[in-house]
């Protein structure tokens, strides 16, 4: 069965005046329908440059996009929006305070199908029910709602199109500890219901363990290991997985001593190690690792790593 | 017994305006014994940070402060500013969200470092120098010596922590305030931030309050806790009893409505409703509009707290668990 969404080689490089970032460096991944793939990392990793590549926000430099085996013509345009959408980070940034709730909502719908009137409003109104907001709130303004009420309006607006796919980058992260929970199961509650497929941008382990089937974990620009979340978290081969996993401050006081913070730093973007990225930070690593950048393998039970020493 | 560095009672902020008076701190008793580091744990607009700034005596106008802060021994409230002047970075230190934000661009780190603790500790430069490369040794700062000539923009976001954290070392106070100082990092800049300040507590016997909205953080550092809910400590004991067997509602959903790494796909409990409008709070105990245990007599009374034998005090009428002090029968 072909894949809903299926990435290969994507690749985009900046040029500043310093020189030439890599920011997204052979990104390959697929997702299949209603199924949840999680791409993790630190910040510069390239995971938000992955989701505005995909939207066709930024013009990538090279790699294959195909939606269920097709690629899609042009750069960006309907055809894309109606194929996937995004929910950014902050909702407090993301509506436009001058707007209406109804033409937030509304706005793609008069775009892409130039509704109006009695059938904008019914449409509205249906997406709006979807994430649990009433017909009562659209001639309101975002300023007049709480956080986790904005995030539902932006889930709105980012189905009101019926995409296939949401781009959901840290769509928690801006909002409060108590509202997280209901905004993560609105979301899975509207995956089951409308069939939907997420590529779900965070750095938070352990919410995306909770909402996630695969997960890729980058550094650097490359994805270094990749497969089903509960795999590559109970037993994770590469040691940047590793030390994400042990950087997780946990609730469990029992877990206290145990947290093992990998040392060193990010390093610059700008001037990547030639090899290996995290092979300053890296126990493991040998003079190979410094060479050149290990390829992505597959080692099975659709699991792969980017690492000449993987952890047993 | 051990002695106590701070000691909060009946702590009230309340900032007055023309049309709603924003309360955002409403009657808070804290107390931190020393070498202990103790969490304090809220959502935003809890009054996590405004009680810092009480600590320190910078509540901002037209806030006022009323109750009472006892920091080493030493009334903070009512103080003139000019002797609260003087006890800041002495008494207590604090260390910021945002470490970028909180040094100046223009100067370096060196600059900085040895300006405040030359200042806080009345010793010359070249002393002050010496100090401040000792703090940046302790901090694990590779190399202190090049660090002092960076400019903040030149060092990454962990390693300002860290020079912000040696700031505040240098000038020896009694308490350190860290609110939410590793939100801003990335998850193993943060693990690493994490475990300095766990073991500069160990090692050096600093006193910590620590401020932060994130559980898992606060249950790998912290001895105490007190959690925080609109204004109010909701409940407060050591790291194991809150975590262990929450008697606040509030505490035990917050628990299940956060995922946990190690829980696999689990549906997460919700806390319905949001978080108050502090100019509105609700009447009674603040979080029964959202509580599954409220009753008429959560909206009626607001619940004092009572501690039982193991110090683990609670401010709800329906705690969870019998251990804990049995509802309150009619103190309307």
């Amino acid at each position: 069965m072909t894949a809903l969404l299926s990435v290969d080689g994507l690749s985009k490089r900046f040029r500043t005046r310093h020189g030439t970032v890599k920011a997204v460096d052979g990104v390959s991944f697929d997702v299949a329908r209603g199924e949840t793939v999680a791409l993790v990392g630190e910040s510069g990793c390239g995971k938000t440059t992955v989701a505005l590549s995909l939207l066709r926000l930024i013009e990538p430099d090279g790699g294959v996009v195909q939606f269920e085996g097709a690629e899609l013509a042009g750069s960006g345009g309907q055809a894309w929006r109606q194929r996937l959408s995004i929910v950014f980070q902050n909702p407090y940034s993301s509506l436009d305070p001058r707007m209406r709730i109804r033409d937030i909502v509304g706005e793609p719908l008069v775009t892409a199908y130039g509704l109006s009137g009695k059938a904008l409003s019914e449409r509205v109104a249906r997406h709006m029910s979807e994430v649990g907001l009433g017909p009562e709130h659209m001639k309101r303004f975002p300023h007049e709602f709480s956080g986790g009420q904005r995030q539902r309006i932006a889930i709105a607006r980012a189905i009101a199109l019926e995409p296939q796919l949401l781009i959901l980058d840290e769509p928690t992260a801006a909002l409060d500890v108590s509202v997280q929970a209901q905004v993560l199961n609105l979301l899975q509650d509207l995956q089951k219901r409308l069939g939907l497929s997420y590529l779900f941008i965070s750095h938070n382990l352990a919410t995306v363990e909770s909402v996630a089937d695969k997960v890729l974990i980058m550094y650097l620009g490359r994805v270094v290991e990749a497969g089903p979340v509960s795999e590559v978290f109970a037993r994770p081969r590469h040691p940047y997985t590793q030390a994400l996993l042990d950087s997780v401050p946990s609730i469990d006081p029992s877990h206290r001593g145990r947290l093992k913070p990998v040392t060193g730093e990010l390093p610059s973007t700008l001037n990547p190690p030639p090899g290996c990225a995290f092979a300053p930070r890296c126990a493991r690593a040998t003079s190979e690792c410094r060479a050149s950048p290990p390829p992505l393998v597959a080692i099975g039970d659709g699991r792969a790593h980017a690492c000449l020493h993987p952890l047993e | 017994m051990a002695e106590s560095i701070l000691d909060i009672a009946d702590l009230t902020v309340t900032f007055p305006g023309l049309e709603r008076t924003v309360q955002a701190v409403r009657g808070v008793d804290i107390s931190v014994d020393r070498g202990e580091v103790m969490g304090l744990v809220g959502e935003s607009g809890s009054g996590k940070s405004m009680t810092a700034l009480a600590i320190l005596g910078l509540v901002p106008p037209p806030g006022r402060v009323s109750g009472s802060i006892r920091l080493a021994g030493e009334e903070i409230v009512g103080a003139p500013e000019a002797v609260n002047e003087r006890r800041r970075g002495k008494k207590a230190a604090m260390i910021f969200q945002n470490p970028g934000k909180a040094l100046n661009p223009f100067f370096t780190i060196g600059r900085q470092l040895v300006d405040a603790i030359a200042n806080v500790r009345r010793i010359d430069r070249s002393a002050a120098e010496r100090a401040a490369l000792e703090a940046l040794n302790a901090v694990r700062v590779a190399d202190p010596k090049l660090a002092l000539q960076k400019y903040p923009h030149q060092v990454s976001g962990g390693q300002l922590q860290r020079a912000m954290i040696a700031m505040a070392l240098a000038c020896e106070p009694e308490l350190l305030i860290a609110d939410e100082p590793t939100t801003a990092l990335d998850v193993t800049i943060q693990a690493q931030v994490i475990v300095l300040l766990r073991d500069l507590a160990r090692e050096r016997g600093l006193t910590v309050l620590f401020i932060t909205h994130d559980l898992g953080v606060v249950g790998s550092l912290c001895d105490r806790l007190a959690v925080m809910y609109a204004g109010r400590i909701v409940e407060q004991g050591t790291t194991d009893q809150l975590f262990g067997a929450p008697a606040h509602p509030y505490t035990a959903n917050l628990l299940k409505a956060v995922p946990m790494l190690g829980r696999g796909r689990v549906a997460l409990t919700q806390i319905p409703g949001t978080v108050p409008n502090m100019s509105n709070p609700p009447p009674g105990c603040a979080f029964h509009p959202r509580c599954p245990a409220a009753t008429p007599m959560c909206a009626e009374s607001m619940p004092t707290s009572k501690a039982d034998s193991k110090g683990h005090a609670v401010a709800c009428h329906h705690p969870i668990g019998a251990s804990i002090a049995r509802p309150a029968e009619a103190s309307a």
